[in-house]
């Protein structure tokens, strides 16, 4: 009885607001308001209390997704890496608070960086600024580093610090006393001082495959070869006088380039190591060679001359020659690094997944220096099973271990690596890994201990708390 | 500052004399930045005059690591002064 009113009031109402709807809707057509989008109501949320949300449209949805899912991915690998990052350096950072008396020097590592194929050395300098150098900084290590631009100049600077070491001790043709001071400035003053340098393990990173293949081959080019550096070869047919005598001391120092009258070698644009070799190996002629210099020299010019000096032992040798007596009983221990490095327009794909997975890597190259640093252990290296792809039962050849050292990151170099050398260009990344049994004996790599690697997930997880600089110790 | 060829002893005497100056200048130099450094860094409490005990202590530490640095330093600096000085001496004959 009581809705009837209730719902005739309704009606006069609504039909009073329908009117007054209509002229409303007459009255407001000039001021042209929007009309009202049909909003979707959720009884689920309405049931929540949630405001009434409402959902992009298709095609922002799409884009929203796609582009986010890509951001939070990169994002999320930006946070990992640093965080994996700060885990490592915090693992070693207890080396950084170590005392060190002033007649003592700090350990120094040294860090092998060379050029990539195909690619300049920023990139490999990048690599390692962003992943190998927080940790190294981290610890307060001294680092020293062989660069390499091109190929080969990783093994010949290696081998030319060897045989520089050979020569300190005593070894090869002794140079004259101003020679020696010249050289060896800084050591004869370290000893002047009574400053002893680091009585521990030193240490060697090498980063990528090529640098690992050059480090390799300058090391036993350095200790299995003669101590004295070898001469670029100049091509005259007088240069087989040159050639016996002996330039003391590095090419690149050219002490008796004073006195040249080549300006014209100077003016080469290549490789001026080269040419102040040909300039002081020819020095060493008498001057009624003079004339035939300027000649020569422009014969020189047309042809590219090699970069650096060959190598004083080639791989064919090494078992006939004879190992230094000032061999250390290890020769260094060493670390390599990965580097994983990829060009090519195709492989986008690839870069794409490499460039979302970052935190693997800064994990594993964390790990190799954190070894090197912590110097726990260390272990020979050990020979490993090679699958051949050509025997069909899938049997394995034993090689040593050092040949298979980052054997996966050729796969990225790409062909033109494999074109044959022209006469100047060395081929040393193309060759394989020649080892001799005395000095492959003697390397080490570097390992974590297990304490060392529980250690270092404490520390991720957050379980291990590391006191930072600074704070109250 | 070399003469040509070798010093007479007129001149080796006040060579003498001016490195002597010289180094107690830098000596003097030194003393003054160590006390401004270290009284800077440790003394800071000044509500009373005589030196408390950690302000002692601070002071002690401070003096011997700015003479442990300095001595490091001043080995670093000697070691590459002469190794350029070997190769300035190289590349003024080239």
């Amino acid at each position: 009885m009581s809705d009837k009113p209730s719902t005739s009031a309704a009606e006069t109402a609504a039909g009073a607001t329908s009117t007054a709807n209509v002229s409303n809707a007459t009255g407001t057509l000039s001021s042209a308001a929007p009309p009202k989008r049909p909003v979707v109501d959720n009884p689920a949320f309405r049931a929540m209390g949630l405001p009434r949300l409402r959902l992009p449209s298709r095609n922002w949805l799409i884009f929203l997704s796609i582009t986010g899912s890509f951001a939070g991915a990169v994002l999320y690998d930006k946070w990992q890496t640093r965080r994996v990052k700060q885990k490592w350096a915090d693992v070693v950072s207890h080396i950084a608070d170590e005392r060190l008396s002033t007649k003592n020097m700090p350990r120094k590592l040294t860090v092998y960086l060379s050029a990539p194929p195909g690619d300049g050395l920023r990139s490999a300098r990048e690599h390692f600024h962003e992943y190998v150098k927080p940790v190294l900084v981290a610890a307060a290590m001294d680092w020293d580093v062989v660069e390499g631009r091109k190929e080969g100049d990783v093994r010949h600077k290696t081998a030319e610090r060897i045989r520089r070491k050979r020569k300190r001790a005593g070894e090869g043709e002794p140079m004259p006393e101003e020679e020696a001071a010249k050289q060896y400035a800084v050591e004869m003053m370290r000893e002047h001082n009574g400053t002893s340098e680091y009585d521990g393990l030193a240490g060697d990173l090498v980063i990528g495959r090529n640098t690992w293949k050059e480090y390799v081959r300058g090391l036993h080019e350095g200790w299995l070869g003669p101590a004295d550096a070898p001469q670029q070869p100049v091509p005259e047919p007088s240069s087989n006088l040159e050639q016996s005598k002996h330039v003391a001391g590095q090419p690149s120092l050219g002490d008796s380039v004073e006195g040249a009258a080549n300006v014209v070698a100077a003016d080469t644009p290549d490789a001026s190591p080269a040419a102040d070799d040909s300039a002081s190996s020819s020095n060493q002629e008498d001057t009624t060679q003079a004339d035939e210099k300027p000649q020569e020299e422009k014969k020189e010019e047309e042809k590219p001359k090699a970069r650096n000096p060959p190598a004083s032992i080639t791989p064919s040798e090494y078992h006939s020659a004879s190992l230094s007596s000032h061999t250390p009983e290890m020769v260094g221990p060493s670390t390599p690094i990965p580097f994983p490095h990829i060009l090519g327009f195709l492989n986008t794909p690839v870069r794409t997944y490499r460039f979302l997975t970052r935190r693997r890597q800064a994990d594993d190259i964390g790990r190799q220096v954190a070894a090197a640093v912590m110097a726990s252990t260390y272990r020979p290296y050990e020979t490993v099973t090679v699958s051949d792809e050509d025997s069909a039962s899938g049997s394995g050849t034993n090689v040593p271990e050092q040949t298979q050292i980052l054997v996966h990151e050729e796969a990225n170099w790409q062909k033109a690596v494999r074109a044959p050398r022209k006469e100047h260009e060395e081929s040393v990344w193309i060759e394989d890994v020649v080892l001799d049994e005395r000095l492959a004996s003697r390397m080490r790599k570097f390992e974590l201990t297990s304490e060392d690697e529980a250690r270092a997930k404490r520390v991720g997880d957050g379980t291990e708390k590391v006191t930072k600089p600074g704070e109250n110790s | 500052m070399a003469g040509v060829g070798g010093l007479n002893a007129a001149e080796q005497r006040e060579l003498q004399g001016r490195m002597e100056q010289k180094q107690m200048k830098d000596f003097m130099n030194m003393y003054s930045n160590l006390v401004q450094r270290c009284f800077n860094d440790c003394v800071n409490d000044f509500t009373t005059k005589s030196l408390l005990g950690k302000e002692e202590s601070c002071v002690m530490r401070c003096v011997d690591k700015f003479l442990k640095s300095s001595e490091r330093l001043g080995e670093r600096f000697q070691e590459q002064n002469a190794q350029m000085a070997q190769q300035g001496g190289m590349n003024a004959g080239r």
